[in-house]
């Protein structure tokens, strides 16, 4: 018998869910693997979304009422959004979104130069990527402490004499200095982001055309942004994609560095609005109806990111 | 000059620069033949090409190291002030004018490492049962998480049936939309199971960690193991369940393991979702949140609360430092391709 036909023979006798005749033990295999996540996902599903969109119509006795997504379109949309809680936690969610675009082609550059194999780069991507291990709220706790009124920062500056008095990064209420310290506290710590999947797709570039730029004369700054930034594009969009997906419901430090006072520093973002709302407050209707409108928002600007991404032609190696 | 084998088998980093200088290429296609010199020859190349710098570029890497080392040292400074911080008395550490010539960014008159023992044994700080608690949510948690997605990934990606490719496309779809502001009803639904603000929540709502995230990564890694595998088990006389957990699951292993490593980090260091959810048994994350908002109104015992907050964030550093060469190969080798 040849070996083709002693294969199929072989083959034949494996059972097979394919087969005409139903393989009852691959069935009972499916099922007992399957079952018990697909009913509880449908149900989660279903009716954590069902419920938040009819929480959304209704007022805190449980009459139908479109008051609070008008509520929030009103606050999103009219003149009184750089004035309210939630317009400002709009603004926030953007700049942090514009952050993180910019943050991703910063983690590029840092990339490159681990890629280049700069001096220490090994200890320097240890160090840069502990903040994203390291227990957030011991983190940020130690940061607000440091920079703090009675911290050793503002110490010995008192003592020095350049400021006269404290400047209360994370506690004033008056203007937007907590939400700013919030922002360089997040950049700070931030240079570690992205690295290993961007270190991943800068070892898939070809040695080759980096070699051969090389040889063309080409510098290092040319090299990353006309060689390197094409190549790794992919991962880039995907990377831009996932922060973008992620943009209404990261709370980002505004709760740890500043308590429920955020909202009242103008730090808060949309997921702090959020985790405000239905923690602090427990207004579900609330939360709810500012749930369906960014979600509204959400799907579409995502959809239509990703669109505009994909535009960009991929290079091929 | 030839370079010894032992060398040739050693990644280039191990190697001394000196070494590699020496290296002669004639010597090098000598080795082809047996196998190694490709190995040596493509992390040659790979270094001289990467390392190898104009003037100009010189200059740009000086700057950029010594930027990368400020900011490294700026990484440590709040965390060694930490740790300065938990050895001293309250008295010394409340003085906003210097304390007995001492100050804020001094070193401790006293080093009182009592602080240490004292953290576990103040019933004030709790921080016996917050620990039992962090540790409860982080493994419950996690071996729901990284175990459920293996079952579900592996039928999916293996067994063809009615319903696979809808239910495949449902779970992405779901995955993708950023829904948002569930967390009113989420309460709810949690509160009408009877497990809202208990220990049971990681448990129940660790259920439905079958269609997470990680549910892709095993999906794609289940689809590349050669179906001969499984084959040849079954020649064997092996049933679907053994083949599962006896031939599929041993390869997924290194995988499982890493996620394991990070899901585990990042659960011990969650708090936003045990403060929504389990408010009554505080994690070390989320308890010595609360914490501090207490020791502030009440003028507490800082340099216990601190020294509280140094062993919380030890747990993560130590699983790191152990596994991260293993944490980074794997995310960067399973990365995105681009």
């Amino acid at each position: 018998m040849s070996k083709v036909k002693a294969d199929q023979a072989v083959l034949a006798t494996l059972p097979s869910v394919n087969k005409k005749k139903t393989d009852w033990s691959a069935v009972i295999f499916i099922v007992s693997f399957l079952s018990i996540h697909i009913i509880w996902f449908l149900i989660y599903w279903a009716c954590v979304n069902i419920n938040s969109f009819l929480l959304a119509f209704q007022d805190f006795n449980g009459n139908f009422t479109p008051q609070y997504v008008l509520n929030v379109l009103e606050d999103i949309f009219t003149k009184e959004a750089l004035t309210s809680n939630l317009g400002r936690c709009v603004v926030n969610t953007f700049i942090f979104a514009l952050r993180d675009a910019l943050f991703i082609f910063f983690h590029l550059g840092i990339a490159y130069f681990f890629y280049k194999k700069i001096t220490g780069y090994r200890a320097f991507q240890i160090i840069f990527y502990l903040p994203g291990i390291i227990s957030e709220v011991a983190l940020a706790m130690a940061f607000k402490h440091f920079v703090g009124d009675k911290g050793p920062i503002v110490e010995m500056l008192l003592n020095s004499g350049i400021i006269e008095t404290a400047p209360s990064l994370l506690e004033t209420e008056l203007d937007d200095r907590g939400f700013w310290t919030m922002l360089f506290y997040t950049i700070w710590l931030g240079w570690g982001g992205n690295m290993l999947l961007l270190g991943g797709a800068l070892a898939r570039v070809p040695l080759e055309v980096v070699e051969s730029a090389r040889l063309d004369g080409v510098g290092s700054g040319r090299e990353l942004v006309s060689i390197i930034l094409p190549l790794v594009w992919p991962t880039m969009s995907t990377l831009f994609l996932l922060k973008l997906t992620t943009m209404f419901t990261a709370s980002g430090p505004a709760l740890v560095l500043m308590g429920n006072n955020a909202m009242n520093q103008h730090a808060g973002n949309i997921a702090f609005y959020i985790y405000y709302y239905s923690v602090y407050a427990r207004d579900d209707n609330m939360v709810s109806a500012a749930g369906l409108v960014f979600t509204t928002i959400g799907v579409p600007l995502v959809m239509f990111l990703r669109w505009l991404v994909e535009k960009v032609p991929v290079v091929e190696y | 000059m030839k370079i010894s084998r032992d060398a040739l088998l050693l990644p280039v980093d191990g190697l001394e620069q000196r070494k590699m200088e020496t290296v002669d290429f004639k010597d090098v296609d000598h080795y082809e033949e047996d196998g190694v010199t490709p190995v040596f020859k493509k992390h040659l190349k790979e270094r001289t090409i990467l390392t190898k710098r104009t003037r100009a570029d010189k200059i740009l890497f000086g700057i950029v190291f010594v930027i990368f080392l400020i900011q490294s040292i700026s990484l440590f400074i709040p965390i060694a002030w930490l740790f300065m911080s938990s050895l001293k008395m309250p008295n010394e550490f409340f003085s906003v004018q210097p304390f007995l010539g001492h100050s804020q960014s001094a070193l401790p008159l006293f080093w009182e490492f009592e602080n240490y023992i004292e953290i576990f044994s103040n019933p004030n700080f709790k921080f016996m049962t917050m620990l039992f608690n962090s540790l409860w949510y982080t493994l419950t948690g996690t071996a729901l998480e990284i175990f459920l997605p293996t079952m579900t990934a592996y039928v999916l990606s293996r067994y063809k049936f009615f319903g696979r490719n809808f239910l495949y496309t449902l779970i992405v779809i779901t995955l993708m939309i950023p829904i948002v502001g569930t967390t009113g009803a989420a309460l709810r639904f949690f509160g009408f199971l009877r497990v809202y603000d208990t220990l049971m929540f990681p448990l129940v709502a660790g259920l439905g960690g079958g269609f997470s995230g990680i549910f892709l990564v095993y999906y794609g890694f289940f689809k590349t193991i050669s179906e001969s595998y499984s084959e040849a088990a079954r020649i064997d006389g092996a049933g679907h369940f053994t083949i599962f957990f006896r031939i599929i699951l041993p390869q997924a292993a290194p995988i499982i393991f890493t996620y394991a490593i990070t899901q585990a980090i990042g659960r011990w260091n969650d708090y936003i979702s045990v403060l929504t959810y389990m408010k009554s048994h505080p994690t070390l994350a989320s308890g010595l949140y609360e914490l501090e908002k207490e020791q502030m109104h009440s003028d507490g015992d800082y340099p216990v609360y601190f020294a509280g907050l140094f062993l919380s964030l030890l747990p993560p550093v130590i699983l790191f430092a152990t596994f991260s060469q293993k944490i980074m190969t794997s995310v960067s080798i399973g990365g995105l391709k681009g």
